[in-house]
């Protein structure tokens, strides 16, 4: 009786982020589970394979004694080039992806929105949604698509968009929620701005849930990780990776992890036991209240734990993590939510060691310096799953439909008018779209901009405590 | 000699009661509820569990275990087998993986109609299995999609096949702030439900916490603490006590099916005035007795004391006590509400709740004394007059049982059908309200099909039986 989950991942970001995350849910599960049985809660991400057939049969979740045969993971990797896919397939990862879930060109999309989905879109979507099918017919209850992609280049931000398209059409009933990773400000794609406004376009009219994130924020919260390491040596830093490098320096490895641990969180309570369950679509539920503003907030305390060393003292406390959550520092998209408008929000706790009335008690204390919009003064969501993170006796997950989501759509649209003005790059475009959609898209974030505007509230203090 | 084996036969025959789980909150009460129940209870078969087929088995808890996601059923079903003493049967439970997204309509409109028959011929299976079936209780929270939606359809279709039967609904009130849409699922619930059942407990998480906190000296409680508390206060009224015989009451037992014979009798003669008296029959009674109009269906309950407390000799009215702190839970004034210890179920009022009355006027009262002297203890400070509407006769019902509740040397609880649900299903409203005038969620309930009339008439139903208690 699973309820699963399929990941799409696209493009070259999507995939590095995935691959961290299916290295990370493995470790997860195995450290829960001993004893190798495939069990309940695996199945949600994972698929069990007897491979002494041919085809392969899948096997039902174990009567708890027959071991696991051959994991292999509920994902379509799609890439238009083939580097990254092909590492992904001969690292350690390889088992958990057969040749039969990937999808990969040569050319690449050469980091054009228009290419990837007006190009590349028609041409291979018949074949994605084929492999979407058949990893979709092996599903009991399907709960969610999550894609996993990034919006500054060519394949993920517009093979993205088609198919998060394509999924709409043909799956509309299952739940898309996408996790973009959001161009920075000195990104090394010069076509960036266009790219990522025609995605959010898309994400705008085809998704249910957005969950933005920023390589800006990462970055910075790693940075601050790193000046606390400085003070205590023995905190748990991940090493950047050895190949490739981020502009500021720091390894895309731990950014990945940042993200992964991120859905791990968000999928722990599908997974797993607790006394508040939240599935995905109470997510959608509780903090979309209005059909197109589906971008949320999400921060997490601690964002990244380790096999650290620190000792019981330094752990931070419910409270602690509570407090920190709502700080702007820790938000995986810039900006300070205290600042803005809570139109609804989310605390996913794990761990087994506080109870509802810790996260009562909590939320009662954060209402006093949220602003919490007019007409819904208690617009909370919890949620409790016992099992804990890999290394951290608890951690807490906070999604936020904040109104402070407009200023990165704001500073996207400033980059995008500062191009547009001049009319770079824009004949890349027209070979493959017609130029009447970037005015298009001009409108939808602008609307959204407004739209999130509109809810931006008076200040609502202690009127209800 | 045909009566005397007629005789013995209906002797074994049992009431049954089938309690309906449904949703998260519903299930983990139903397994503290049931549990109460079995530690509470001598027998191994009675109206809440009935005999094993093979001797050898566990007592199979009548109950129904409704969820539409896996794990909480198999959650509470693993927890059952592990305490060892009873069990769920085994093909009592209906579970599905979709989940009802915390969303009212979806439960109601969507997954209600289409479970509809597997959910009827589980219930149906259950009820064939009593041999006088007595009515449902249903164990729901009124805050998600599963128990709100579904449970508030399940019930009307139930009122339908079963149109005689008594049911109880006894819902979680949620915490402030355990999911953003709960006044909208709250609302939605209590207008649809006060029109298929007969009463309707009320029963709010914040409540239990503070009595957790502030009686019971636990910190941090969690749910199942909560639960425990909860559900013993149920358990005390469900299980057996007999009618205190007064013969003010005569009338009422003469109604109630056999008439009475004794009237005072002695301390000493309790045992036997005891065999001789009517005992509760838990659902038909308590809903004909404090459920009698149709328009009033909201109930709550309050019990006194919260710790089991060592036995007292020295004090020679023991229930003196306690009568007069159910009495001033009753009497609660805002603010001295706000400290109180010993408080249940009585509502708890916070500023925004607006000044309503001070005192919770009821329509009728049940008032279950358990412990030594209990058959003859005074209850005349509850028949106080300014309790109670001028239209109510005998509003006042006294069932004892002299045997100790548990390690409760002691215990007194008071289900009464009274106005105390005012305030905070008003507070709900006005969010409800407040929510619905923005628009705000409405699409995603829509989507299943309930439209914005649908809401209107709902807090256009509420209002109404709101202003029914204001006039009290």
């Amino acid at each position: 009786m699973p309820r699963e989950i399929i990941t799409i991942q696209c493009g070259q970001c999507g995939n590095q982020v995935g691959c961290r995350f299916w290295e990370l849910a493995l470790q997860e599960h195995a450290a829960f589970n001993p004893s190798g049985v495939f069990y309940f809660s695996m199945s949600s991400l994972f698929r069990n394979m007897d491979t002494r057939f041919k085809p392969p049969r899948e096997l039902p979740v174990s009567d708890g004694i027959s071991k696991i045969k051959d994991l292999e993971a509920r994902a379509v990797l799609v890439d238009m080039e083939e580097g990254v896919v092909n590492q992904l397939l001969k690292g350690p990862l390889s088992n958990l992806f057969k040749s039969r879930q990937c999808i990969t060109g040569i050319s690449g999309s050469g980091n054009n929105w228009a290419h990837g989905h007006d190009v590349y879109g028609p041409q291979y979507g018949e074949a994605i949604l084929e492999k979407i099918q058949s990893e979709a017919e092996k599903c009991e209850s399907l709960q969610s698509f999550n894609i996993l992609h990034s919006l500054g280049g060519g394949t993920g931000s517009g093979l993205g968009s088609y198919i998060m398209e394509a999924l709409h059409d043909n799956y509309s009933g299952v739940l898309r929620i996408s996790v973009p990773v959001f161009p920075s400000k000195d990104d090394d794609v010069v076509t960036s701005p266009y790219n990522s406004m025609l995605a959010v376009k898309s994400l705008v009219d085809h998704a249910d849930c957005v969950l933005p994130i920023e390589n800006e924020a990462l970055c910075e919260i790693l940075d601050k990780m790193e000046v606390r390491k400085l003070r205590s040596p023995t905190l748990y830093v991940p090493k950047p990776s050895k190949g490739k490098k981020h502009p500021s320096g720091k390894g895309f490895d731990a950014m990945n992890e940042i993200v992964a641990n991120l859905l791990l969180h968000l999928t722990s309570s599908v997974r797993f036991d607790g006394s508040l369950n939240v599935d995905l679509n109470e997510l959608t539920t509780n903090l979309v209240p209005f059909p197109k503003l589906h971008f949320l907030m999400s921060s997490m305390s601690p964002a990244l734990h380790g096999p650290s060393h620190e000792n019981a003292a330094q752990l931070p406390t419910v409270n602690q993590l509570f407090t920190d959550v709502i700080l702007h520092k820790n938000q995986l998209v810039k900006g300070n939510p205290l600042a803005c408008t809570y139109l609804a929000s989310a605390f996913l706790f794990r761990g087994s060691q506080s109870n509802v009335s810790d996260l009562s008690a909590n939320i009662c204390h954060l209402r006093q310096r949220m602003k919490m919009v007019h007409w819904n003064p208690e617009g909370f969501k919890i949620g409790h799953c016992f099992r804990p993170p890999l290394h951290a006796p608890q951690a807490l997950l906070c999604l936020a439909n904040n109104t402070c989501i407009r200023n990165p759509f704001k500073r996207m649209k400033k980059r995008f008018e500062k191009l547009f003005k001049k009319r770079v790059y824009v004949h890349h475009y027209a070979e493959y779209m017609d130029l009447g959609t970037f005015a298009l898209a001009l409108d939808s974030l602008e609307d959204l901009i407004e739209h999130y505007g509109e809810h931006e509230g008076p200040l609502m203090l202690r009127q209800f405590a | 000699m045909r009566d005397c084996v007629r005789a013995r036969v209906r002797e074994r025959e049992r009431m049954g009661v089938v309690v309906l789980q449904v949703g998260q909150g519903g299930n983990q009460f139903g397994l503290s509820l049931f549990d109460a129940l079995f530690s509470l209870t001598s027998s191994l078969a009675n109206e809440f569990f009935r005999e094993p087929r093979r001797s050898a088995d566990l007592p199979r808890a009548r109950a129904v275990l409704i969820d539409s996601e896996p794990k909480v059923v198999a959650a509470v079903k693993r927890r059952s087998r592990a305490m060892g003493y009873w069990r769920y049967g085994p093909y009592s439970s209906y579970t599905e993986d979709s989940g009802s997204g915390n969303n009212w309509a979806k439960g109601f409109c969507r997954l209600g109609p289409s479970w509809q028959d597997a959910l009827s011929d589980l219930v149906r299976r259950e009820v064939e299995m009593c041999d006088i079936f007595d009515g449902f209780i249903t164990s729901q929270s009124l805050a998600g999609g599963t128990g709100a939606g579904i449970g508030s359809y399940l019930l009307e279709v139930l009122k339908d096949e079963y149109p005689s039967c008594n049911t109880l609904s006894h819902c979680i009130w949620p915490l402030e702030g355990e999911c953003t849409v709960q006044y909208y699922n709250v609302v939605l619930s209590i207008a649809h439900l006060c029109d298929v059942v007969d009463g309707l407990l009320l029963v709010k998480n914040e409540t239990l916490m503070s009595t957790c906190k502030k009686a019971l000296g636990i910190q941090r409680p969690s749910f199942d603490d909560m639960n425990t508390v909860g559900a013993r206060a149920l358990a005390s009224v469900l299980v057996p006590a007999y009618y205190q015989t007064k013969p003010k009451l005569t009338g009422l037992l003469k109604s109630s099916g056999k008439a009475a014979t004794t009237c005072k009798v002695k301390s000493s003669d309790c045992q036997s005035q005891m065999m001789s008296s009517t005992q509760v029959r838990i659902l038909s009674d308590l809903v004909t007795g404090l459920c009698s109009h149709p328009k009033y269906r909201m109930l709550a309950l309050r019990n006194t004391p919260q710790v089991p407390t060592g036995l007292d000799n020295s004090t020679t009215h023991p229930w003196k006590s306690h009568l007069k702190q159910l009495k001033q839970m009753l009497y609660m004034e805002p603010s001295w509400a706000m400290e109180s210890t010993s408080s249940v179920h009585g509502h708890k009022c916070t500023s925004d709740y607006s000044a309503f009355r001070k005192i919770d006027r009821c329509v009728a009262n049940l008032l279950v004394l358990r412990g030594k002297g209990s058959s003859d203890a005074d209850v005349s400070l509850l028949e106080d007059k300014a309790l109670y509407p001028v239209w109510s006769k005998d509003p006042l019902m006294v069932a004892t049982n002299t045997a100790p509740l548990g390690d409760f040397h002691i215990f007194a609880s008071l289900l009464s059908n009274c106005s105390s649900a005012i305030a905070p299903a008003a507070h709900a409203l006005s969010r409800a309200r407040a929510m619905h005038a923005s628009k705000a969620y409405l699409y995603q309930y829509a989507k299943h099909g309930l439209s914005m009339d649908d809401f209107d008439t709902s807090f256009e139903a509420i209002e109404a039986v709101l202003e029914q208690y204001r006039e009290l």
